[in-house]
């Protein structure tokens, strides 16, 4: 069989182009794996639940000022029931989201804001005044 | 082996053709693994703009000084020391304030680099372009509607020229706006003389005025202001006709007295008393008594008004729409 | 013969290389998958940018709802569940050329579950996405034709928007 293949000096370039092509095989791979790693973290970024911890916030910053004039126990009783839907209603999604008031005095009251999901927890005390917003 | 000390030809084409492709995919790799990243940070780094944009109050500081009203300080915006963040909200998202609509813009056109730099579009390692522009909601790429304010000039366009072609990142984020007065147009309906008014053109014949306009169903935003009865003349009122096709000369003699009234092929479709300082808000009026009669997007509205001794004032927009109370247009922006 | 075996090794290298080169711009297909969520992005932001213009804040008790703003959709809705023709004309607009679904969700706190409705029925594609907004409405709002009239509580909605290219 030796016989057949007199001159063997050609198979050298075969040889190296194979290296070459390995070599970009692996470069590929691992180029492949730098920008699967940055569409990932840039992605959850996106699908952070910004929206859906804003929403939260509005309703304890404007909704429950709708009820500021009411009288305490009537406040206390409308936003506990206000928090027991908001309950039920991200408990669906597989969520829990919690917005309840607590501490009436006067034209202010405190309301805590929970978020917890899977991925993501998140807490917020704010203290809301009539007229002059939250902090 | 070779002993004589020559080169083969052969061997010397072997490698030659060998190396030729070698350099050619060498030369051509990086290019191939470019054109995707830069796809997906364009994408992202327009989705950043959007937010800090239409999310943000925005932010300014000098060293000394911060605050969010970086609008106040056109003065400042080219020096070094001075930075801030071009935010458009008035402190919830979405709610975009005109004044700083019009600050983007004079920054935008004055320091584009800085504003650049400002949104995170201009760094050491790449830069970017972009443009953004404030449109109405059925402004489409290829044909844009930007939004026009009370005087006829266009609210916001700025930065550099949109290529034609390329990788280009394009969001368009739905806005509403502060102080719908600042873009809608108010016009003198009452007053005598000829005039160019809005899309309508205004004539006098005797006591009374005549005013054709020429418009597009739906009317995005139509409402009439009476002020009063101009002079002690009796009687007053105000008629409003909408047809087809261009409607002759003495069209539109239909009347009630003491009465705002629309027709439609001459015969009444609403009607509601005049009354002095008072706010007719005619959108959705119009808009449902055209679909009714059968309009369809698209369509043209000829409207022909009659007015006789009323002090009153047109405010109307083609570019902003009023929904839910509010001035609704989308903010796009562009990145490559 | 035996002059040519150079040549013909240098081709077959270089068209060994050109042939991997090949397969990896075919190859680039692996990083597509992940296309699908920025261009989701965009009708995802239209969804909540659209749901969050239509909500209406009151700034006083005076105020009324008007008919194309969230409240004033749900206030109006009767037995049927049948939105207002302002409303869906003003959501239609934003969210041209977007095709969707619109569904109320509220929490019955008697049987401590959600019970929900399809407002605009039609059927999404595979790649839709959803947005939601959770809006309070004060009871003594509600009409005697509102299937939520008579509760003494304040009443929390969920609207859910699906969005889809058409």
């Amino acid at each position: 069989m030796a016989s057949v293949i007199k001159d063997e000096r050609g198979q050298m370039l075969v040889f190296f182009s194979l290296v070459v092509a390995t070599i970009l095989a692996y470069l590929s791979v691992l180029h492949a794996q730098n920008i699967l790693a940055g569409i990932e973290s840039s992605r959850t970024l996106m699908v952070f639940p910004k929206e859906e911890i804003r929403n939260l916030k509005v309703i304890g910053e404007k909704n429950i000022m709708m009820f500021i004039d009411d009288q305490e126990p009537d406040f206390m009783n409308k936003t506990s029931k206000i928090s027991d839907q908001i309950k039920l209603l991200y408990a669906r999604k597989g969520v829990y989201g919690d917005v309840i008031a607590f501490m009436k005095s006067g034209e202010c009251y405190s309301v805590n804001i929970t978020y917890v999901s899977g991925e993501v927890e998140y807490s917020d005390q704010l203290y809301c005044c009539k007229g002059r917003g939250c902090v | 082996m070779n002993t004589e000390g020559r080169l083969s030809l052969d061997m010397l084409i072997g490698l030659s053709i060998f190396l030729v492709t070698f350099i050619f995919i060498a030369q051509f790799l990086p290019t191939v693994f470019a054109d995707i990243r830069s796809e997906i940070s364009l994408a992202h780094e327009a989705y950043k703009v959007t937010v800090l944009l239409v999310e943000t109050e925005g932010a300014w500081s000098n060293g000394t000084h911060n605050g969010t009203n970086w609008e106040d300080y056109e003065s400042q915006w080219g020096n070094d020391s001075f930075i801030f963040l071009p935010g458009l909200t008035k402190g919830e998202p979405d709610y975009v304030d005109f004044r700083k609509l019009k600050a983007l813009q004079n920054a935008t056109s004055r320091h584009y680099d800085k504003v650049r730099e400002m949104l995170g579009l201009k760094t050491l390692g790449r830069e970017y372009n972009f443009h953004v522009s404030l449109e109405s909601l059925d402004s489409k790429p290829y044909n844009r509607t930007l939004v026009k304010d009370r005087n006829d000039n266009v609210v916001l366009d700025a930065g550099a020229q949109i290529p034609l072609s390329g990788y280009i990142s394009r969001y368009e984020r739905n806005v509403w706006i502060d102080s719908i007065y600042d873009l809608v147009g108010t016009y003198n309906i009452g007053s005598p003389g000829p005039a160019n008014i809005f899309l309508c053109k205004k004539e006098t014949t005797g006591s009374e005025n005549d005013i054709t306009c020429n418009l597009t169903h739906p009317v995005k935003f139509f409402e009439i202001y009476v002020e009063g009865k101009s002079g002690p003349a009796e009687p007053w009122w105000l008629s409003i006709c909408l047809y087809r096709e261009e409607p002759g000369q003495g069209a539109c003699s239909s009347k009630i007295d003491d009465y705002l009234t629309i027709y439609i092929n001459d015969s009444k479709v609403w009607s509601d008393q005049l009354q002095p300082k008072k706010t007719y808000p005619l959108t959705d009026v119009l808009r449902n008594i055209l679909s009714n009669e059968g309009w369809e997007y698209g369509d043209p509205v000829y409207l022909k008004f009659r007015i006789k001794n009323t002090d009153s004032y047109l405010n109307a927009s083609s570019t902003i729409d009023y929904l839910a109370g509010k001035a609704v247009a989308k903010l796009v922006v562009y990145v490559w | 013969m035996k002059a040519q075996a150079f040549t013909l090794e240098g081709v077959m290298a270089s068209l060994l290389l050109l042939v991997v080169l090949y397969s990896f711009f075919q190859s680039t297909i692996v990083i597509s998958p992940m296309w699908s969520e920025i261009t989701d992005a965009q009708l995802k932001l239209i969804g909540y940018d659209t749901l969050k213009v239509l909500d209406f804040y009151r700034t006083s008790s005076s105020d009324v709802y008007p008919n194309q703003s969230l409240q004033g959709m749900i206030l109006g809705l009767n037995d049927t569940f049948k939105p207002n023709q302002d409303f869906i004309y003003a959501l239609e607009r934003m969210i041209y050329p977007a095709d969707y679904t619109l569904e109320l969700c509220w929490a019955n706190l008697s049987t401590n579950d959600v019970e929900c409705r399809t407002l605009v029925d039609k059927k999404p594609t595979p790649e839709a996405v959803a947005a939601s907004r959770i809006i309070v409405i004060d009871p003594r709002e509600f009409n005697e034709s509102s299937p939520f009239y008579g509760l003494n509580y304040p009443v929390v909605f969920e609207v859910r928007l699906i969005l889809w290219r058409p």
